[in-house]
């Protein structure tokens, strides 16, 4: 049978879009609805070869993400394909070559959340590259909150707002800094697109569950449970639009 | 960064944000407000403490205010003060304020507000004549400017519950602060 290029709109939660996809892969494709962060997903046969993310029903509360990744395996042809059906301002996601493929199984390497003074207050990584521990990732946010306010002094023209985005060799950095002065930053695969999107999603998570707790301290470290869940169901959400999985 | 939507008008920010009942909303107050007044019996010792309860609830709302409305930095106060009367307000209690009597060097100006949510179904008695009831207010505005760099002084020069026309409080930009980097510390 040929590749099907299969188009979903609508995000489902990773699990969920398995299921309908088996069951509906006879049937026909689901319904599509508009969505900016639409992607196309090409598989190829058989069906078996992509594994749900969970075999129960529901992911529970607290699932980190990436505990289990999916392996899509596409032929070389096929992901050129995708890339080329990606929109005009992402490059391809994934690699040509299937070595590569773990590398690319994330789109987001690593989030960090500045409070106003520099100090870091939320620190997740998502890949298993670019790990590190607590001291490095306070050494890190703290560089980071002056280089951004270093560059605010070398604009040559008044008004700058600090550096949105760092592009490196292998990933990129985007920052969104908040006008209470709050740092959001992440650190993610070169040609990632829609970070900024996911930086603000993540700005209204903040005020929702970590402002919105009368016992989260301002401008200390994030210790909520629903700011946790929620954000790891937006960057799920995120990664399943991108990458389709 | 730029907003990357532009921002909405203050209609469309009140609906899509979560409402709650006006009903709650005023008798939940009413009764912060009693009870303040049973702990502390002194009417300014009540008004101070609504102020610090406002100031607290106004440094946490500017954020959830600029996540969702989407506005981009204010030029001047000028600026500052439409968006608070028209988005911010609107948003947050459904009502519209209107700024008036600005200052010459245009740091003083009045929110002018016809309609509160807070008051409905009250009266001040005469043992109260002091209470500032919608001191709230006040140090809401307070807090949210100060954590956007502005420092301000609050105060009430009309209010519905002592026999005024309309509830107008004045609002005083003291200081504008922005924070510097101190990387030339060792000077």
């Amino acid at each position: 049978m040929p590749h099907r290029p299969f188009f979903f709109g609508h995000i489902f939660p990773a699990f969920d879009y398995f299921k309908n996809r088996v069951a509906t892969r006879q049937s026909g494709y689901p319904r599509a609805a508009c969505s900016p962060r639409a992607a196309f997903v090409l598989h190829q046969e058989p069906a078996h070869v992509v594994r749900p993310l969970r075999d129960s029903q529901s992911p529970t509360r607290g699932d980190p993400v990436g505990v289990r990744t999916t392996d899509v395996i596409s032929s070389p042809p096929a992901v050129s394909f995708l890339g080329g059906l990606l929109s005009a301002d992402t490059l391809s996601i994934i690699s040509t070559s299937p070595s590569c493929l773990t590398m690319a199984t994330v789109a987001i390497y690593s989030l960090f959340i500045i409070n106003k003074s520099g100090g870091l207050i939320h620190y997740k990584d998502y890949g298993s590259a670019g790990r590190m521990d607590t001291n490095d990732s306070l050494r890190l946010a703290s560089l980071w909150h002056s280089m951004h306010a270093i560059s605010q002094q070398l604009s040559p023209t008044p008004g700058c707002n600090g550096i949105d985005l760092l592009q490196a060799h292998n990933f990129d950095l985007h920052c969104f800094q908040s006008l209470t002065g709050t740092k959001f930053f992440v650190v993610c695969e070169t040609g990632a697109p829609n970070m900024e999107f996911l930086l603000r999603a993540i700005y209204e998570l903040y005020t929702e569950f970590a402002l919105k707790n009368p016992f989260y301290e301002m401008e200390m470290p994030i210790r909520c449970e629903l700011f946790d869940f929620n954000l790891a169901q937006v960057i799920q959400k995120d990664r399943v639009a991108l990458l389709g999985r | 960064m730029p907003p990357l939507t532009p921002p909405k008008s203050g209609d469309a920010l009140f609906a899509s944000v979560d409402r709650v009942n006006a009903e709650l909303f005023t008798l939940t107050y009413g009764a912060i407000v009693r009870q303040l007044l049973t702990d502390l019996e002194e009417v300014e010792e009540v008004n101070k403490q609504l102020d610090q309860m406002g100031y607290n609830i106004g440094t946490r709302l500017v954020d959830e205010f600029l996540a969702k409305s989407n506005v981009s930095n204010c030029v001047d106060f000028k600026e500052t003060a439409d968006t608070i009367a028209k988005l911010g307000f609107k948003m947050f209690l459904g009502v519209t304020a209107t700024v008036t009597n600005w200052d010459a060097e245009g740091t003083t100006c009045s929110f002018v507000l016809e309609d509160n949510p807070l008051v409905d179904f009250v009266e001040l008695p005469d043992t109260c004549q002091g209470l500032q009831y919608c001191n709230v207010l006040s140090g809401v505005i307070r807090g949210a400017l100060e954590m956007v760099s502005m420092k301000t002084e609050v105060t009430w020069v009309r209010d519905m519950l002592r026999g005024d026309d309309a509830y107008e409080m004045r609002v005083k930009l003291t200081k504008q602060v922005p924070e510097e980097y101190p990387y030339k510390d060792d000077d």
